[in-house]
């Protein structure tokens, strides 16, 4: 990789060589960067002076979840560090209805949206000019973006085009699709559910100019709709992985594969087991992430809710960016069937991994609606699949489910969605 | 130190949190960089890869000096970065002959952004002074010009902004300018005056001598460039005011590396911009308290990678640190403004300075000095004196003071001179030697 960009700044310069080589200063420097922000922690906010005691090893801090967030917000707030550094924010609350208030660095700002979004940019192949069409939510424009005013407007290319997924219909789809031709290269970000809508927009209007990538965030990005993205959009399709409480680009997926690997300046990385020790190669894992920039509030040891898979020690690290597997989904978007088998949206999106089967799923969700009942709901491509495309189906979940559960497949004409208008993958109904 | 400022970078905020740290914490986070660097520089530098196995530590990797620079510039370039990330520089030859080299231009918002901040922070210095800049190529910054009506308006009134930095070139510097910058600065809400210890001891001199008090009083001084002398130091904060204070760097790597702290003449390096050692003549850590040369590793030039570079400076190593810094108890000067005697004692401009002015105080007769040694263990003190020659009751007492520093049998001879010399950068030089032995 060429370290590339004139503009790079010296932290992307740095997120970028720690991808090199054996990659074992860029480790020290995370783990001394990790000490650096648990000292500061530990000598200036009141809940971490609490409960860490002078000397404690990192490993034995306690792990920070959002309900101690939401218990004991104030008291994690650095005395030393000057209110108006402080950026107060909540979370969306889509995992969990409950909002939790808490405060980012304003320090960070380059940290992540420059440099952090530089090197995925980089380590993706999107170029730096490439427009950025953000389809989520609420997507915001870049606050530095002055366009020009009068003729010159329509000519200009923001770095950021936010497009609301909330009504976003085929009408609109197409015209996006009109806009992002104008304003090539550009590549399309979002919730992968809202990044669907635009792939129906383009298989049924078609596409003017393909984007250069695609890159999911914020939900589950699965198997099947990564090949159903790329297929319909003629794009390599990536995910970028982050929360509102550590930032938005904390990791990403390697190109061509579904390994992500964890930027060394921006966060410390743990993937520990229900015990909370480290979790074994091929085992699942909590993600468990220390905020390497926030001296505001400090998150150490902050479990973000989402479940990973060890990779083996030989695809554990690229350079200095440690790597996990495939991140299968939230804690509370897997289902537990009868024996201990677990169910991850990741798992039932392979369901649907061949040219034959995908062509006829559209979207799916997977609720469990018994203790040993499962409920596949199928938007099906019209006119609908043939019936030995629904054995199939059939078949593979009720392997997938395993003995002592059954599984029912359900026609739906859309997929039900949280208020947040991100669309749930897998949910228990069953009180 | 609270950590204040709302538009601190990710840099600024590490470095203030690293000046309430502890030292280990912070050793541990510039070692690291310092082994990223090296670890690129092995994989990607072709003269440091021809040195052979990454395996070989930190402290037996070769001193870079000036000659090896010269001579192995292109071969230090790395490889894979582009060639628009250099820039290509040039130091002044003001302590020899010219060098080249290149840097990165990702460095420029950390050096002029971060690095800046963190030093005016530590100081106290204010952000929105304007600076007068005192330097041999100072670059003017105007000031904001206010938006919209407020500022068409007073453009129509021939209303200038007060300016963010004032350049006073030392090339300019002449007797007959002062008054005119004296009235300038008077017409400043505030001010920073920053540049060469030697040109600023020059203006304060002339404000003295002409008596163009009271003079306009800076909020803060701050030298670097060349070596701040006690006399110097007193003088300023005599004539001016303001509290003295110094930042120290290099072209080759970053011109505000390390600055004193408030009320010593202590310096506290950044742990996030460089490296630093301390060595001895055999290229071993010098103990506490003795003389060392500067040495230096960059922990941000990706293009072309210097590590263990031998600044040519000479310091006074601490064991103490400052939270999470490192600290030097003095700089002293340009190993080339020190003169080791047959005994081993050193003659530096520090040394003389504090013999002269601290020790004892020749202030109101000598205006200034240099020192050079133009034969060996034989020097020369070239003096301008404060008005008339003082005759040989006080040279005697000169002679006798430097006496307490030099060898005793160190041939010392007192010179009367109408002005010092200046070399060609306009620092001027305070001690040297003046012969091949």
């Amino acid at each position: 990789m060429l370290l590339r960009d004139p503009n790079l700044d010296a932290l992307a310069v740095k997120m970028l060589s720690a991808l090199e080589g054996d990659g074992v200063p860029w480790r020290r420097l995370n783990l001394a960067l990790r000490d650096a922000i648990m000292e500061h922690a530990v000598h200036t906010t009141p809940y971490y002076r609490r409960v860490v005691a002078p000397g404690t090893p990192f490993e034995e801090a306690p792990i920070l979840t959002k309900s101690l967030v939401r218990a004991h917000g104030r008291d994690l707030l650095s005395r030393e560090v000057p209110p108006e550094r402080r950026v107060l924010l909540e979370s969306t609350g889509s995992a969990d209805t409950r909002l939790a208030r808490f405060c980012r660095d304003t320090t960070q700002g380059p940290a992540e949206y420059v440099s952090g979004q530089r090197a995925l940019r980089e380590l993706q192949g999107i170029p730096e000019h490439a427009v950025m069409v953000w389809v989520a939510t609420a997507p915001v424009a870049d606050p530095h973006d002055r366009p020009p005013r009068f003729s010159r407007a329509r000519r200009h290319r923001p770095p950021v085009l936010p497009v609301s997924s909330h009504g976003l219909d085929r009408a609109g789809v197409g015209r996006l699709l009109r806009r992002c031709a104008t304003l090539a290269p550009y590549f399309l970000y979002g919730h992968p559910s809202a990044l669907h809508r635009v792939a129906d927009g383009a298989e049924e209007g078609g596409l003017p100019v393909p984007p250069v990538a695609v890159v999911g965030t914020g939900e589950t990005l699965t198997g099947d709709g990564r090949s159903r993205l790329g297929r319909a959009l003629r794009a390599p399709v990536h995910s970028w992985y982050g929360s509102n409480e550590v930032g938005g680009y904390v990791a990403a997926t390697l190109p061509g594969e579904r390994r992500f690997v964890f930027n060394p300046l921006l966060a410390h990385v743990e993937l520990l087991d229900g015990s909370g020790r480290p979790a074994a190669p091929g085992s699942r894992a909590r993600i468990v992430v220390t905020d390497l920039n926030n001296y505001v509030m400090p998150f150490i040891r902050y479990q973000l809710g989402d479940v990973t898979t060890v990779p083996d020690p030989g695809r554990a690290w690229v350079g200095g960016w440690r790597a996990s597997g495939p991140i299968v989904g939230r804690a509370h978007e897997s289902l537990r069937l009868p024996g201990g088998r677990r169910l991850t949206p990741v798992e039932l999106g392979d369901l649907f991994l061949s040219e034959r089967l995908a062509a006829h799923v559209r979207r799916w969700q997977c609720a469990q609606t018994g203790p040993a009942e499962v409920e596949l709901r199928v938007v099906w491509e019209p006119p609908g699949p043939p019936d030995e495309v629904r054995e199939t189906v059939a078949r593979r979940l009720d392997e997938l489910v395993g003995p002592g559960a059954s599984a029912l497949i359900r026609d739906v004409p859309e997929l039900d969605r949280l208020p947040s208008g991100k669309a749930w993958v897998i949910r228990r109904e069953d009180g | 130190m609270p950590i204040r400022d709302p538009l601190a970078d990710p840099f600024l905020a590490k470095m203030c949190a690293a000046l309430g740290g502890t030292p280990d914490t912070w050793r541990e986070v510039n070692q690291a960089l310092r082994d990223a660097v090296v670890d690129h520089a092995i994989r990607r530098a072709p003269f440091y890869r021809d040195l052979g196995g990454s395996e070989r530590p930190f402290d037996e990797l070769p001193v870079m000096t000036k000659d090896v620079l010269r001579r192995e510039g292109d071969r230090l370039l790395a490889e894979g970065v582009p060639a628009d990330r250099r820039v290509e520089l040039r130091t002044s030859g003001s302590s020899g002959q010219p060098l080249a080299f290149s840097r990165d231009t990702a460095q420029g918002p950390m050096e002029y952004v971060s690095a800046l901040r963190f030093l005016r922070r530590l100081q106290g210095l204010p952000e929105d002074a304007t600076t007068v800049w005192v330097s041999a190529r100072p670059q003017p910054e105007p000031g904001p010009t206010p938006p919209g009506l407020r500022g068409l308006l007073a453009r129509l009134a021939g209303r200038r902004p007060t300016p963010r930095v004032i350049a006073v070139p030392t090339a300019t510097l002449e007797p007959r300018i002062v008054p005119d910058l004296v009235q300038r600065w008077r017409e400043l809400p505030s001010f920073v005056l920053y540049g060469y210890a030697s040109a600023l001891d020059w203006i304060a001199t002339e404000i003295e001598r002409r008596g163009l008090g009271p003079a306009p009083s800076p909020s803060w001084i701050v030298t670097t460039g060349d070596t701040l002398t006690p006399q110097a130091a007193e003088r300023l904060r005599r004539v001016l005011g303001g509290p003295v204070h110094s930042w120290y760097g290099s072209n080759e790597v970053n011109g505000f590396v390390a600055g004193t702290l408030p009320g010593t003449r202590r310096y506290v390096f950044n742990p996030l911009l460089v490296h630093l050692e301390l060595l001895d003549d055999r290229d071993r850590p010098a103990a506490p308290g003795e003389h060392g040369r500067i040495v230096l590793t960059d922990l941000n030039n990706y293009v072309m990678p210097l590590i263990r570079y031998d600044t040519q400076d000479v310091g006074v190593a601490s064991t103490s640190t400052h939270g999470g810094l490192p600290i030097l108890d003095e700089i002293v000067g340009r190993s080339s403004e020190t003169l080791r005697l047959p005994s081993g004692r050193v003659v530096s401009p520090l040394t003389l300075g504090m013999r002269l002015f601290v020790g004892e105080d020749f202030v109101p007769h000598i205006r200034a000095y240099q020192c050079a040694e133009v034969a060996p263990n034989h020097l020369e003190l070239r003096v301008v004196w404060e008005g008339r020659d003082p005759g040989p009751e006080v040279r005697a007492a000169v002679v006798r003071s430097v006496r307490e520093i030099t060898d005793p049998d160190t041939v010392l001879e007192v010179v009367g001179v109408a002005k010092l010399e200046v070399l060609p950068s306009g620092k001027a030089w305070i001690v040297r030697r003046e012969h091949e032995g």
